[in-house]
């Protein structure tokens, strides 16, 4: 196997930061929707799951049976995980990243994790750079490593266009995850309605 | 009152025309850090007016706080010179100094600044919370661990403290650790819902039969404490149930009363609140 390919597309990408954004003191993490196509890797949309304190199974385990529902659905899959740390200058997936991986890994043997890069996360600093990394779990091995790089789709001039809105505050109000989902279940968790 | 609740309050005190005072003292109370809010009313904590209303000092402290989380330093350092000019040097003050040194990244400095205010007062709570909070920061965790160990000897009825300390033994993986700590705050507060709602997410997480009974209790419980607004234990309640019903309890009627009443609750909380999902309920 080659060195997986993986873009992303901007409303999901903006997804991920907006999560990241909204729950900015503490950790945050979600589920990567897409599809695959030959090497590469699509993902088109993002799922919000939780914030907080992410080693405890339930939330994670009811929303990826409803993840996985929609999927069905919509005709997509479950292509991997992605997962902000708490503190800023850590950016490798532990324990809980792994085992969530590993549970995708079996519908899905490419499935992948996406570490925000905290460092990445200015303004600034999006306008020219993804702030995804990519890591991967080689044939044989038992860690996952990072390898690769991660596209966004529509380049810099859509990246240009997404990093001042992961400030926008109307933007970050009407953002849901699954656990603000649990608060209100009016509040939709696919965030349909955002678009980037 | 839960993050959730004190959420919804704000925002319909945001948006009916309280005064800003009521906001404030509403962010002050509740378990919520909306700095953008706080700052946006300066004219409450910078305003000449009623400066020598007790009031309005906690208002001041409460905007030093909200000006710390948003980097503007410049509001920081005018509120703890105001605070210097009228009380002089205090624990309070201190305090604040310190946690400006934690937000500029000079975190062994503001850990000398609280372990110059234990000098003076070795029991001092603001400073061994500081402290636990700081080498949480910068990842030592199990420092941070015996820290607030250390603390709870001397202040063993703080709820919030007991919960800190579990949340950092579920995120080291000791969970039978975390469930004593919820278990001691339990004892403070026995009908806290979302203490019952915590340890079951922790005995559902262990995932053994018999912990997937006690979860099963926990979420119960937890639900009986509140039934309105507590959509995260029927969740619990719903994937506990199921998860027993592949084992040696397949057959036991109390579960499948159990499965069945939670099915048709939460089915009832979608059909209300959200129909477009309701197909989408992890139903057996």
């Amino acid at each position: 196997m080659g060195d997986l390919q993986c873009t992303i597309e901007p409303t999901a990408y903006g997804k991920v930061l907006l999560h990241a954004s909204k729950h900015f003191s503490t950790a945050v993490q979600g589920i990567l929707i897409g599809e695959e196509d030959g090497e590469n890797v699509k993902v088109l949309d993002t799922v919000a799951v939780n914030h907080g304190q992410l080693a405890l199974a339930p939330m994670m385990e009811a929303a990826l049976a409803m993840i996985d529902k929609k999927c069905q659905l919509d005709g997509t899959k479950m292509v991997g995980y992605y997962e902000g740390c708490e503190l800023l200058e850590d950016r490798t997936p532990g324990v809980v990243a792994s085992r969530v991986c590993d549970c995708l890994k079996e519908p899905f043997p490419q499935a992948f994790i996406l570490m925000i890069d905290n460092d990445a996360l200015t303004p600034g600093k999006l306008r020219s750079e993804c702030a995804l990394r990519l890591w991967v779990k080689p044939k044989g091995r038992t860690t996952y490593s990072q390898r690769g790089e991660v596209q966004v789709n529509g380049g810099k001039d859509k990246m240009k266009q997404i990093a001042p809105k992961i400030v926008d505050s109307t933007l970050i109000k009407s953002f849901n995850d699954f656990d603000d989902h649990c608060d209100d279940v009016s509040r939709d968790f696919f965030n349909a309605n955002i678009e980037f | 009152m839960s993050t959730e609740a004190a959420s919804v309050v704000l925002s319909r005190k945001l948006e009916d025309g309280s005064t800003d005072g009521e906001v404030l003292e509403l962010l002050r109370l509740a378990p919520l850090r909306r700095p953008e809010v706080v700052l946006s009313m300066r004219k409450e904590w910078r305003g000449r007016r009623d400066r020598q209303k007790l009031r309005f000092w906690d208002k001041l402290e409460q905007a030093a706080f909200a000006a710390l989380d948003r980097a503007s330093f410049d509001d920081m350092d005018w509120a703890a010179r105001m605070i210097f000019s009228t009380f002089g040097s205090s624990w309070r003050l201190n305090r604040l100094i310190g946690m400006k040194r934690e937000a500029i990244g000079d975190i062994e400095e503001s850990m000398v600044v609280y372990e110059n205010m234990l000098e003076k007062d070795p029991n001092n709570r603001a400073a061994l919370k500081r402290q636990v909070t700081v080498l949480r920061t910068s990842g030592k965790l199990s420092e941070a661990t015996a820290h607030l160990c250390w603390y709870l000897k001397i202040y063993l009825s703080d709820v919030d403290a007991w919960c800190e300390l579990a949340d950092l033994y579920i995120s080291a993986g000791s969970y039978p650790q975390a469930i004593y700590c919820y278990n001691e705050a339990l004892l403070y507060e026995k009908s806290n819902w979302a203490l019952y709602l915590r340890l079951g997410d922790i005995y559902y997480t262990l995932a053994d039969e018999s912990s997937m009974l006690t979860a099963r209790h926990y979420y119960s419980k937890s639900l009986t404490l509140n039934s309105k607004h507590n959509v995260r234990a029927m969740y619990g309640l719903l994937l506990s149930s199921q998860a027993l019903e592949s084992g040696p309890r397949a057959q036991e009627l109390k579960n499948k009363n159990l499965k069945n009443w939670v099915q048709e609750a939460l089915k009832t909380v979608y059909k209300d609140k959200c129909p477009s999902k309701l197909s989408l309920l992890p139903l057996q």
